[in-house]
């Protein structure tokens, strides 16, 4: 398994630009998302027979095995549409206080790209994050986290990449990212041994081996999450 | 300091509501709606699973229908019109 965070610099081109490269790294992370669903799906029916068995509480809502059969279909169409042995294991980690921080960027600076933007949009982005996302670390106020950059807007990235003991933290975001060529910068959560990679989408490219993105068609991320009885 | 998932995540309808920013009364009305899975404990609280809720976004909305209709809008935005539209934010 392979955890990755987005930067805002990267995430909001993967869902709004639907040709771009970005995007067809989402479409991996969409293909990682529905190859770990079913397991976690099982892990949490497991976890919520428990709580209910210790709390004498009722358990209702969706089956379990239904989402996971459906997370199964979606993982099994992705993979007939996508390259042979295009790799399932990446995983997309977020935060609350990150999918805020996308929210308000888009909120931001969406009106410079498209005037018609509307809030509806904004939710509609961050639905398709949220979907897209394996796991949400514990929640945390970006005031009080450590100061990492010059820029404390800066820092719940790359918290949120320390805290998810992400593989690479993934920045085109270039005032905290070194743009040399085999550049990457090493941050650490400071009072433990954790350390992440942080590199521009390019710089990543060079370690992304083993899928070909011109071979990922972008318009797939849909696919993923198109009901398994629709053709 | 905690990795990851060391077990799986039980949300309270409050941070499952924020998470997806959406109304607390969302949430509950999913929940009443079985459109989600949920423990009800014995004080009448709600815990959602993390996994869950998210496979449950795909059925709770259109989500492909949603990705097609921002796809069609932005059919000829790159990556760097987004990226030109971001730096103006620094």
């Amino acid at each position: 398994m392979r955890p990755v965070v987005l930067d805002t610099s990267v995430v909001l081109p993967a869902v709004l630009s639907p040709r771009g490269y970005r995007r067809r790294f989402l479409v991996v992370l969409a293909f990682g998302a529905l190859a770990a669903r079913r397991e976690l799906l099982h892990q949490e029916a497991d976890a919520l027979h428990a709580k209910s068995a210790s709390t004498s509480g009722q358990l209702g809502g969706g089956a379990f095995d239904a989402l996971a059969e459906q997370a199964h279909a979606r993982y099994a169409r992705l993979r007939e549409a996508l390259p042979t042995g295009c790799p399932d294991d990446w995983r997309l980690v977020a935060s609350p206080p990150l999918l805020a921080e996308y929210e308000r960027k888009l909120r931001e600076a969406g009106p410079r790209l498209d005037p018609t933007l509307r809030e509806e949009d904004v939710d509609v982005v961050r639905r398709q994050i949220a979907a897209t996302c394996v796991e949400v670390t514990d929640d945390f106020d970006p005031e009080l986290i450590p100061v990492y950059t010059a820029d404390r807007k800066d820092d719940p990235v790359i918290h949120t990449a320390l805290l998810a003991d992400a593989t690479w933290l993934i920045a085109d975001d270039t005032k905290h990212i070194s743009t040399q060529p085999e550049g990457i910068t090493e941050y650490r959560l400071p009072g433990a041994d954790r350390r992440v990679s942080a590199v521009t989408f390019s710089r990543f490219l060079d370690h992304l081996a083993d899928v070909d993105l011109d071979q990922v068609d972008p318009g797939l991320l849909g696919v993923a999450y198109r009901s398994p009885s629709s053709s | 300091m905690p990795a990851v998932r060391s077990q799986p995540k039980l949300l309270s309808t409050k941070q499952a509501a924020e998470l997806l920013n959406v109304s607390k009364r969302t949430i509950l009305n999913w929940i009443e709606s079985e459109k989600i899975p949920y423990v009800k404990l014995p004080g009448g609280d709600y815990r959602v699973p993390l996994a869950g809720l998210l496979a449950s976004l795909s059925g709770t909305y259109r989500l492909d229908e949603e990705i097609r209709a921002l796809d069609e809008r932005y059919a000829t935005v790159s990556d760097a019109d987004v990226q030109a539209a971001l730096e103006g934010d620094d």
